[in-house]
């Protein structure tokens, strides 16, 4: 405490607490995945699909910085195509679940009554089933395909953005300021949900949205490793990670390259997302 | 004496379970005279914020009408309705909570203007900071978020944002309480600056004898969602004219008169709304009750100084009623 009385010409101003290495690696992660998703075709070295049967299973090389498959395609070019369509994959089952799940939450939280109840418990009967099962029913019935795979998990992962979304909604239509606004007139979509229902409902969403990506990855990985997901040839995680099993003795490194890619995405989500809905509190303005 | 808003009868109820109902407020007539500033006051659960929630419309009323210079408010078009909006407007007891958290309190205070159409648009942010000046809120505090400001500087922004429409009706429901005493007598005298400065007319809700007296011309007294008595502030004071408010004035603590008139001890607490007593509502707890109190039910009846109370027993109790019965337009 000495420190700060013999500097007493010094105002007090709050800062920003200093984020730790953890976040920044987080952050420093998901950049590199976005950079790969969108540049993959010039970062790869060779081509994602090109065989290669003089070199099958070869370790780390300078050719083949992260060695070759049994059909001698360059795990890394693979890999990195793979990202695309994993990341792509998965926006697209989180995209579907928020795009459905939070005007319906939005809805059945602000309106309440019967709308309420019976899509509630409509969305009990979804959530009453495991959600990979699920969806490897759907991607079942309706065939392996990747979209068709994310679409089914997107709609297993509707009912949580749905309760979610209900029960900030809830919460906040019972504060003052609503009340309030009303007094003076304000009703409706643009003059009450999108200017004091939605912001005020959106931080713990903003959250789980990075959780639900995470889950989405695992999910697509999940999928295609059951060749329900991605069909061959095309790389993804998964896809790697089915075709690699196989050969897990010989060349185990193209097995725990995807797995690690797995990890460290939905890791740095999840520290993203606590560090976003710590950013977006009012209180921190 | 012109009625701005007179009550009619007006009942509100909310459902409770199935085909159950309570009623919050029970037919209450009142009328809101221009100018004057009209204190509503009674316990907890009396039904004085739901009532002044019925004022504004924000509930809707089971029975009874309210209307606003003799126009009923619910029989009103889209647009007299909107203009009603304007001129009708709350300050609510929480000044934290009645403020979005998201929104810089310039943009609040602005939010009425844009919602209503009121004013060019450009001009709307100089409305909304003049308001905020009027009520004494410095400038380099308009663009902060409402968690950055002190209790009582959130209660003058909400207080800006009831007054940038420019209404003729504030209704104050426990505007103070959640604010302390030294606050409350700053906010108190502001709003009575502004009354002067706005011309307006005031209900101003408390379960404080105190700051109601202080500031209001007329007192109503509510019970159980009945109004029980109304008189000149001054006169209800002096001499209330209701059992209820009799022992709602022995309740309050005198510095001045130590032990000067006996306290009156209410007997049990105040019944559920679910299942009110019958005839008077007030009898289990009244110490004047007749068996007569347990099934007749007591209207408003004209008393001297152009009060009126809801009591069976009152010309018994507090002496003749004025002869000429045609003065309930003072009496509402």
């Amino acid at each position: 405490m000495s420190t700060t009385l013999s500097k007493p010409a010094r105002k007090p101003t709050r800062t920003a607490p200093r984020r730790s290495a953890v976040i920044w690696l987080s952050y420093g992660i998901l950049v590199a995945v976005a950079v790969v998703v969108l540049l993959a075709d010039v970062l790869a070295p060779h081509a994602p699909n090109q065989q290669d049967l003089t070199s099958v299973l070869l370790g780390p090389s300078a050719e083949h910085p992260l060695g070759t498959d049994d059909l001698g395609r360059d795990v890394l070019s693979r890999l990195l195509h793979g990202t695309r369509v994993s990341i792509l994959a998965a926006l697209l089952a989180v995209g579907i679940a928020l795009v459905v799940g939070f005007p319906l939450g939005i809805l059945a939280g602000y309106v309440g009554g019967w709308p309420d109840a019976v899509l509630m418990r409509l969305l009990d009967t979804v959530m009453a089933f495991p959600a990979l099962v699920l969806a490897i029913g759907i991607t079942a019935m309706l065939g392996p395909d990747i979209t068709t795979a994310m679409v089914a998990v997107g709609v297993v992962l509707t009912p949580v953005v749905v309760r979610l979304t209900r029960a900030q909604t809830m919460a906040v239509a019972g504060q003052t300021y609503i009340e309030a606004a009303s007094s003076f007139g304000a009703r409706g979509v643009r003059r009450m949900i999108l200017p004091h229902v939605v912001p005020n409902v959106v931080q713990p969403i903003v959250a789980q949205v990075a959780v639900l990506i995470g889950f989405a990855l695992i999910a697509e990985a999940s999928l295609s490793f059951l060749q329900l997901g991605v069909q061959p040839p095309t790389a993804s995680w998964g896809t790697i990670l089915a075709r690699s099993y196989t050969f897990l003795e010989r060349a185990p490194m193209s097995i725990f390259v995807p797995g690690a890619a797995i990890a460290l995405t939905v890791f740095a989500l999840n520290i993203v997302g606590e560090e976003v809905q710590r950013l977006l509190d009012p209180r921190r303005r | 004496m012109t009625a701005l808003m007179r009550l009619d009868d007006v009942s509100v109820r909310f459902p409770v379970g199935r085909r159950r109902s309570v009623s919050a407020v029970d037919g209450v007539s009142l009328d809101v005279v221009a100018g004057q500033t009209l204190g509503l006051i009674g316990e907890s659960g009396s039904g004085k914020s739901t009532l002044a929630r019925a004022m504004l419309g924000l509930v809707p009323t089971a029975t009874g009408s309210v209307s606003w210079m003799g126009e009923d408010v619910a029989a009103m078009s889209r647009q007299r309705r909107r203009a009603f909006t304007g001129e009708v407007q709350m300050v609510f007891q929480d000044p934290h909570s009645a403020l979005d958290p998201r929104r810089r309190v310039r943009q609040s205070v602005r939010e009425p203007l844009d919602v209503l159409g009121r004013g060019a648009r450009d001009e709307r942010d100089d409305l909304a900071r003049r308001a905020l000046a009027d009520v004494g809120l410095p400038a380099h505090l308009h663009d902060r978020y409402p968690h950055q400001l002190s209790g009582g500087q959130k209660q003058r922004v909400n207080i800006a944002r009831a007054l940038v429409t420019r209404p003729r009706l504030l209704v104050c429901d426990e505007s103070v309480a959640a604010l302390d005493v030294a606050l409350q007598a700053e906010i108190l005298n502001l709003l009575g600056d502004l009354k002067d400065e706005y011309d307006l007319t005031v209900v101003f809700i408390s379960h404080d004898l105190g700051v109601v007296g202080h500031i209001s011309d007329r007192v109503a007294v509510m019970y159980l969602g009945k109004l029980v008595e109304t008189a000149m502030a001054d006169v209800l004071l002096d001499t209330p004219r209701h059992p209820y408010t009799e022992a709602l004035l022995s309740a309050r603590p005198d510095v001045n008169e130590t032990g000067a008139g006996e306290r009156i001890i209410l007997r049990g607490d105040v019944p559920s709304p679910l299942a009110p007593p019958t005839g008077c509502r007030f009898h289990p707890r009244c110490l004047h009750a007749t068996p007569a109190c347990a099934t007749d039910l007591p209207v408003l009846v004209p008393v001297e100084d152009g009060g009126a109370s809801a009591c069976l027993r009152v010309a018994e109790l507090y002496g003749p009623g004025p002869v000429d019965t045609s003065v309930m337009g003072g009496a509402r």
